[in-house]
């Protein structure tokens, strides 16, 4: 009996994937083009099985668009689903969380954009980066989303300096070049046609910490130093980083520029990017 | 043959037998927490809560504490061609544990093959052989899960050459060998009856009513093609409200339910489906010699 269901789900299951056809800015499953053999078992409705493949193509661009609202708001519904097309032919959906098709899309853009046939808004490199920008964004959200809310970090003077500190899974640092983030938040439904890219934030890259917090998800801004701070954090032990920051921000006051730069390492905390402390 | 006794309810958090119910949806997580009068019970997408994030289980919690809630899975794939996935049942099962379900229901279908999965209910012949081999599998699962399991039938929008019975006779045959229940879509018999051209009243006569553990009521779509769509994105139709009469002349009370899944309402609209349930239970009630 299995290899019955076996073989006709095979069958059912590649004309499913198969790709609507794209005619005068509507898809339209390809009636025509359906295996004989299909067709036969089915006793010759075409009309029910295009139902089945329309459906199962609609459910999964809706579960993209929700899962990457920001993307598919800066290209539009239309080409929108036709990179979401590209990325589910190329990593069909497996598993049982719908949300969860989504896995790698943003990956899947960086490596393949731009894709032949797929028209992105006007012209030079600016909105394949913007749109990569988009994507790592939304990436963000549904990482931080999958986390909960971590307990406050145990952090004790002692030991601090030359300790390194410990990430938080639930805190996702993301930096802009447009205000895509503020962009993001006014998106409820997935546009059909592009919304407008806004100019790039005059004074350059804007940071934002995106964190699991007990009721959902809080979204801060960072300033460049907190910024500068975060990054070096992360890559050396306390005293070094804030070292390497007061360096780079040479100052005519440097009691000042230590008072600020600890203030910063303060909010870091607040804002729950840090998990604990590990020997550096 | 493969039947066993079906586990009882867990009564302190089983629906009541007459209770209208309505699906959970993000939109309406905090008015139903807030609603002085809410709907008699919750009925949750059963893979909605099975992800890692915490958000939703918070949810899922406090509504909980107020309301029974019930489980209703759509990637079972009861009649895919893979074995069972042992891992989502183990997470079924203690989902089921931590709301202390009543019942779970998933589909008579299959979902996905080859490791694809195809995030949509999926027919197949009705055939001697799939009674056996999806009633072998309903019997597992609902022994495996330890509660009451009821099956839900299709809309469909294809039928089978291969068929060597019809839709009603497959499922009511299934689900008797399995000794489990049924989670009769009213609204799904409507529509599949409408594109194959059955009649709907037949269908339930066919059924043992009595083996009813929950019904379900939805809104469907009518293309320019005249095919109806299962859409769950508007209000219940007069003649599905008639068909619901009628299941529930032939064997109410069961628990009932308001399913709304698209271009989903403000609660108050999805209650007052839930108050036309029982206007309709109300009437049948009244008509009863």
């Amino acid at each position: 009996m299995t290899d019955e269901l076996a073989t006709w789900q095979r069958a059912f299951g590649a004309v499913l994937r198969a790709p609507l056809a794209r005619r005068a800015g509507t898809l339209t499953p390809p009636r025509d083009a359906y295996p004989a053999a299909i067709v036969t078992a089915l006793g010759g409705d075409r009309r029910g099985l295009a139902a089945y493949h329309v459906q199962y193509w609609c459910r999964l661009f809706e579960a993209l668009q929700h899962e990457f609202p920001l993307t598919c708001a800066l290209v539009g519904a239309w080409t929108f689903n036709q990179l979401a097309e590209g990325f589910l032919a190329a990593t069909p959906p497996r598993g049982h969380d719908l949300a969860r098709v989504a896995d790698g899309f943003d990956a899947w853009l960086k490596a393949t954009l731009p894709i032949d046939g797929v028209a992105l808004p006007a012209g030079d490199a600016r909105p394949r980066a913007a749109l990569l920008e988009a994507a790592t964004i939304d990436q963000a959200f549904r990482a931080v989303f999958a986390q909960p809310p971590p307990p406050p970090p145990r952090l004790s003077r002692a030991g601090l300096a030359r300790a390194r500190l410990v990430r938080s899974p639930a805190a996702v640092v993301v930096v802009e070049r447009w205000p895509l983030v503020a962009l993001r938040h006014g998106q409820r439904h997935a546009p059909e046609a592009a919304v407008g890219l806004p100019p790039p934030h005059p004074a350059g890259p804007q940071a934002w910490v995106i964190a699991a917090v007990a009721d959902g998800q809080r979204v801060s801004p960072l300033s460049p130093l907190e910024a500068a701070l975060v990054d070096r954090l992360t890559a050396l032990p306390v005293a070094a980083a804030l070292a390497e920051v007061e360096r780079a921000h040479p100052a005519d006051a440097p009691a000042a520029l230590a008072a600020a730069v600890h203030a910063a390492l303060a909010r870091t905390v607040e804002l729950g990017l840090w998990t604990g402390a590990a020997p550096g | 043959m493969f039947a066993t006794p079906a586990p009882p309810a867990s009564p302190a958090r089983a629906p009541r037998q007459d209770g209208v119910g309505v699906g959970l949806r993000p939109a309406h997580y905090r008015e139903l927490a807030e609603i002085e009068v809410g709907p008699d019970y919750l009925e949750i997408i059963t893979e909605n809560f099975l992800g890692p994030a915490p958000a939703p289980r918070r949810h899922l919690a406090r509504l909980a504490a107020r309301y029974p809630i019930v489980l209703h899975g759509v990637s079972l794939n009861l009649l895919g061609h893979e074995p069972l996935d042992e891992a989502y049942l183990d997470q079924v099962a203690r989902l089921a544990d931590d709301v202390d379900a009543a019942f779970v229901s998933d589909h008579l279908c299959w979902t996905g093959a080859h490791g694809v999965s195809h995030h949509d209910l999926l027919p197949t012949p009705h055939t001697e052989a799939l009674v056996d081999f999806a009633a072998t599998r309903a019997a597992y699962v609902q022994r495996r899960l330890g509660r009451r399991f009821a099956l839900e039938n299709l809309s469909s929008y294809v039928t089978f050459a291969a068929s060597t019975m019809d839709e009603a006779t497959f499922y009511r045959r299934v689900v008797d060998a399995a000794g489990c229940g049924f989670m009769l879509d009213v609204n799904n018999v409507y529509v599949s009856s409408q594109n194959h051209g059955f009649d709907p009243h037949g269908y339930l006569a066919a059924l043992d009513l009595g083996r009813v553990v929950q019904v379900h009521l939805a809104g469907h779509t009518r293309q320019p093609d005249g095919l109806i769509i299962d859409t769950h994105d508007q209000p219940i139709c007069d003649d599905v409200w008639a068909l619901y009469a009628a299941a529930w002349r032939r064997g109410g009370p069961f628990p009932t339910l308001i399913e709304w899944d698209a271009r989903i309402p403000p609660l108050a609209v999805v209650m007052a489906e839930a108050a036309r349930a029982r206007t309709v239970q109300g009437a049948v009630a009244e008509a009863a010699p």
